[in-house]
């Protein structure tokens, strides 16, 4: 078998082949710019590497790498990634005080069992006066990039099988898991968003996803460097504050190919005004690519609609399933029409994808098919077998971009990685995603798994719950889950005993503090709150609690609530 | 009888431009019923999750050219308090 080269070949190569005529255009404000041409970043990352050796650092290790948004993410990672060492990035925004930053860093440095982190001055004066301890030895970038010599470098003895990044799931306080990314799977999905995404050596990306993700880092930096293309990118934040500074720098530098959630297309909908739209071209555009949350049909539409003045060529709307586990899984194939399918409502609820014949519809987006080389099976989740055609199943994926498995997990990889079928010699991922396929076209339908997705962002129900029942000794077991046509995205229930309680406290004032506090921590635009009694909150008979029954019955208003607010009826 | 037309608001002031501005903005960005939208209301169940909190920072500087982050946001109870913080910051 032939080995694939490593990513650190794959941008020696580039910046072999491009110099600095090629490379990242970063704007950290809308006036402020900072080119990295791929040369330079080949430069850099040879000294930061020579450093990390000299710091006594060894192929394999670990370093976490916690930065201020910016270029240094892209010399960070081809730094650490030249000396044969893993990147393990840790988002930094949201965390509050020097405290939450520092114990958010030093859960991750635990469970990669770190070998030292990077950080900047930025994120050192965050964490100035944090007691907490980060279990592994800090150092700058600069630190680095000064003690290292770029000639000095020599390239680490490692393999394609060499695990490049590690991506630890974000959200979740209570159980870190570290999903490794080997250089081969990385170099595969460069492959696979070349025929994708025509993410190729004429491609220019633009996009500002975060970096310290796989979707930000693998299609804004990894990807181009790997494949020879342009990057123009900015902080998430400049594109919170203003969603349409998205598509004017698309139309200034010609983008090519650009990827965001659906919440990220609604609120260019919602924010648009006719003068913006008039000066917009974005006739450049080969794929937008929307994933890493359910693609809206009735958002695709309205933005088509808005945006069509502008020259947006319907054909471009890219819809895609990614996942850190397996990076690009499916999307729709370049130069078709993205297809949206009303299946029967009544048989979706029952398992069964089948066309509607009435009224009684539910609108599906197809995510088109898999690219070459990605193998997916539609799988029952119990039996594991082979779900017949038009029956609703668990997606498994088989590629060359699958992850391994877990960080030193045996356990959690065993549950998801290595699946058999039968009559087939491939080694599937389990996604936890239900879907199926009707006429060629796949289809996404659900989650098995009860995690909440708000604009893109991952919550964790278990950390949701965790939170609410720390604010009062009356509160035990809590099931949290979205919500469904009701104002709040989320909603929550309870179990509540006020036996202990003084005689005159308030379940309103209660109510509403579980509420304030739950909408504050998790930056939730609302919450549905439901105190109920012991015992109530469904659970299996090992005592988990059930979420999915929890949502169906609350909101649909079957549970007796002994105080509530924000549920339906 | 008092004139009720008459009586001070809370603040001793009319509403400024500034406040009816941020009601506006608010009822815009539609995330909650425009009837919970007021200038009493407290400002976290106005629907300003973080996306929405960085778009009013950035309407906020388009419109009165002003640098501001989602922690000056956070030192006001409502849209009243937060127009006269503004409005203070304005006028020095």
């Amino acid at each position: 078998m032939t080995t694939s080269p490593t990513l650190i070949e794959a941008l020696r190569r580039t910046a072999a082949d491009r110099g600095d005529d090629r490379g990242i255009l970063y704007y950290r404000t809308l006036n402020d710019t900072e080119f990295r041409g791929y040369a330079e970043l080949d430069q850099r990352a040879r000294a930061i590497a020579n450093g990390l050796t000299a710091a006594g650092c060894k192929p394999g290790d670990r370093a976490i790498v916690a930065l201020a948004p910016g270029l240094a993410w892209a010399d960070a990672l081809y730094g650490v990634l030249y000396a044969g060492m893993v990147f393990v990035p840790a988002p930094t925004a949201g965390y509050g005080d020097a405290d939450g930053l520092a114990q958010r860093l030093a859960g991750i440095a635990r469970a990669g069992e770190a070998a030292l982190v990077i950080t900047d001055p930025t994120i050192t004066a965050v964490l100035e006066g944090t007691t907490v301890d980060l279990g592994a030895p800090t150092v700058t970038l600069s630190e680095l990039a000064e003690t290292g010599t770029a000639s000095a470098w020599t390239a680490p003895a490692i393999d394609d099988d060499a695990p490049a990044v590690l991506f630890f799931t974000s959200g979740s306080t209570g159980d870190p898991k570290g999903v490794i990314g080997t250089h081969r799977g990385l170099t595969a999905t460069a492959h696979a968003c070349e025929e994708a995404f025509q993410l190729d050596a004429d491609a220019t990306v633009v996009g500002w996803a975060p970096l310290h993700h796989a979707m930000g880092l693998l299609l804004q930096v990894v990807v181009p460097a790997t494949n020879g293309g342009s990057a123009v990118l900015t902080t998430t934040e400049q594109f919170q504050r203003r969603p349409l500074s998205w598509l004017q720098l698309i139309s200034t530098h010609r983008g090519t190919v650009t990827v965001a959630g659906n919440f990220a297309y609604a609120l260019c909908v919602q924010f648009a005004t006719d003068e913006q739209v008039a000066a917009l071209d974005l006739s450049s555009l080969r794929a937008m690519v929307t994933g890493s949350e359910p693609v809206r049909p009735e958002t695709v539409s309205a933005f088509l609609e808005r945006f069509a003045p502008a020259g947006l060529d319907p054909r471009v709307i890219t819809p895609a399933l990614g996942m850190t586990e397996a990076m690009v899984v499916s999307s729709k194939p370049a130069d078709a029409e993205f297809v949206v399918r009303p299946v029967d409502t009544a048989r979706l609820e029952k398992g069964e994808l089948v066309p509607a014949e009435n009224e009684a519809a539910t609108p599906l987006v197809s995510v088109g098919r898999p690219p070459a080389g990605v193998h997916v099976a539609i799988v029952d989740p119990d039996t594991h077998e082979l779900a017949p055609e038009g029956t609703i199943g668990e997606i498994w994926v088989s590629s060359a971009a699958v992850s391994p498995g877990y960080f030193r997990r045996p356990d959690a990889t065993a549950e998801t990685f290595g699946f058999r079928l039968a009559d087939d010699e491939h080694s599937y991922m389990r996604s936890g995603d239900l879907g199926a396929y009707l006429d060629g076209e796949l289809y996404i339908t659900g989650r098995l798994k009860e995690l909440i997705i708000l604009r893109g962002r991952n919550v964790y129900p278990q950390d949701i719950e965790a939170a609410a029942a720390a604010l009062s000794p009356a509160f035990g077991v809590a099931a949290a889950f979205e919500l469904e046509n009701h104002d709040a995205p989320v909603g929550i229930i309870v179990e509540y005993d006020s036996t202990d309680l003084p005689e005159h406290h308030d379940a309103d004032q209660l109510l509403d503090l579980v509420s304030r506090e739950l909408v504050r921590k998790f930056s939730l635009p609302s919450i549905a709150v439901g105190l109920v009694r012991p015992g109530a909150v469904p659970r299996t008979a090992t005592g988990k609690v059930r979420r999915q029954p929890a949502r169906a019955l609350a909101g649909r208003r079957q549970i007796d609530f002994l105080h509530a607010s924000g549920f339906a009826q | 009888m008092s004139d009720i037309s008459t009586s001070p608001s809370p603040s001793g002031t009319a509403d400024s431009p500034t406040a009816q501005w941020l009601v506006d903005r608010i009822t815009f960005y539609d995330q909650v019923e425009a009837a919970a939208i007021s200038l009493d209301a407290p400002l976290t169940e106005l629907g300003l999750d973080s996306i929405y909190a960085m778009t009013l920072c950035g309407d906020i500087e388009d419109t009165y050219g002003l640098e501001i982050d989602p922690t000056f946001l956070a030192e006001f109870a409502t849209l009243r308090e937060l127009a006269a913080g503004l409005d203070a910051r304005l006028s020095s």
